[in-house]
């Protein structure tokens, strides 16, 4: 092989090596759920204040919510499937936080993306998995264009399915200070758990 | 010479119009709206598309830059990067839901996979031409076993349903190609073989 050849053959191999390690934040990264997960990790994303309705006509803002740390999900209540998971998890872990005395400073906020849950959608949601008032809420945006924008800026994807409504990244969003600061797998409460006692401590 | 003869022969002009037709109207979103036909359709048709403009303007490429590809090695090499990184679940996701990652996508693999596809592979040693032929069935075997097998969703935009299906498809065209490239062997592939300069092995 002339030397041109080898040469452009290394250059390429180089090239094209950088592209895939920064493609996938050096071989770690190769989904864009983990894309997600990981940028909030670097770089909290601050939440924007959008108005917010709960289930029992309370005024939220997503910027300002009262807890210091919020674990926050983005449900419907129609949800057969991971929605249910979500809530059966929060269920647990009301009570865990209730056990270790930090239900004051950790809220839990389920917000729906699904324009036709009303308030009384809301209520029963949570009545359906005990949550004790108030430090679990379901809650709606006021305006439908900032639950478009929401779902944007936190990576959300909706698949709409005719069966069970909508498949989603279903995930917790573990809030501080109005920041997003971890993005964590739904089943993994015990990750969950650990990540509020840590930042609950300092 | 009317310009459109100028554009070159029927191929390249169906070649650009793929690209078109992928980049500028509704075919592009219909085919990338299942895993299916984003990754066995819409991806080979762009890498086609490449070939066909990349093999009407290699008699016009520099012969000095052409020396810097004799062989093909650095082509092919190229291409498979260009592919491969569109393999990557996060990109393939991206393009759905970022328009610069698409065209991004759309033109890496016109211009990175096709066209040196098509400077490359009519140049490459039958002996090199074995080992990506191989790689790209290993390719297709391996993503599409995963694909079948995963419980999880690779991508936020696209169904595990739809993941599985991609999965058997990649699986079906591994076989399909597979059969195509090796049944031929078994019959006159010895002596084309050592025609084509793969003497050695080949040759009892």
């Amino acid at each position: 092989m002339p030397w041109r050849s080898a040469a452009a053959a290394v250059l390429v191999l180089a090239v094209g090596g950088g592209a895939l390690a920064l493609g996938t934040d050096g071989w770690s990264v190769w989904t864009a759920e983990g894309a997600r997960r990981q940028a909030v990790l670097t770089n909290p994303r601050p939440l924007p204040d959008y108005p917010l309705t709960d289930s029992r006509g309370n005024a939220l803002n997503l910027a300002e919510l009262e807890t210091p740390l919020v674990v926050v999900d983005l449900i419907y209540t129609r949800c057969p499937t991971v929605c249910l998971a979500m809530g059966a998890q929060l269920r647990t872990l009301q009570t865990e936080l209730a056990a270790t005395g930090l239900s004051e400073k950790v809220g839990i906020l389920s917000i729906t993306f699904d324009p036709s849950d009303d308030r009384q959608a809301l209520a029963d949601y949570l009545e359906r998995f005990h949550a004790i008032a108030p430090n679990w809420r379901a809650a709606r945006f006021d305006n439908d264009e900032d639950l478009e924008r929401i779902l944007e800026q936190l990576g959300v994807v909706l698949i709409p399915e005719p069966r069970v409504g909508f498949v989603h990244n279903a995930a917790f969003y573990l809030v501080e200070n109005g920041y997003v600061v971890e993005i964590l797998e739904v089943e993994d409460r015990m990750g969950l758990l650990a990540a509020i006692r840590r930042r609950a401590a300092t | 010479m009317t310009p459109l003869a100028a554009l070159g022969d029927r191929w390249t002009l169906i070649a650009i119009g793929i690209v078109a037709a992928i980049a500028g109207t509704p075919l592009g979103p219909a085919l990338a709206g299942t895993m299916l036909g984003h990754v066995l359709v819409q991806i080979p048709l762009l890498v086609a598309a490449g070939w066909g403009i990349g093999r009407y303007l290699e008699p016009r490429i520099d012969s000095q830059l052409r020396r810097w590809n004799a062989g093909g090695i650095p082509g092919i090499l190229l291409a498979s990067f260009a592919v491969g990184f569109w393999m990557i679940p996060r990109w393939l996701d991206g393009a759905l839901t970022d328009p610069i990652v698409n065209a991004a996508k759309v033109v890496s693999l016109v211009v990175l996979a096709g066209m040196p596809l098509a400077w490359s592979w009519p140049r490459l040693h039958p002996v090199a031409r074995g080992v990506v032929k191989i790689e790209l069935l290993a390719m297709l075997f391996r993503l599409g076993w995963l694909y079948v097998i995963s419980p999880d969703r690779f991508c936020n935009s696209y169904l595990l349903t739809d993941q599985v299906w991609l999965g058997r498809g990649l699986i079906v065209v591994g076989i399909a190609l597979g059969i195509t490239w090796l049944v031929p062997l078994f019959w006159d592939g010895f002596a084309t073989a050592t025609d084509a300069g793969a003497a050695g092995t080949t040759t009892r």
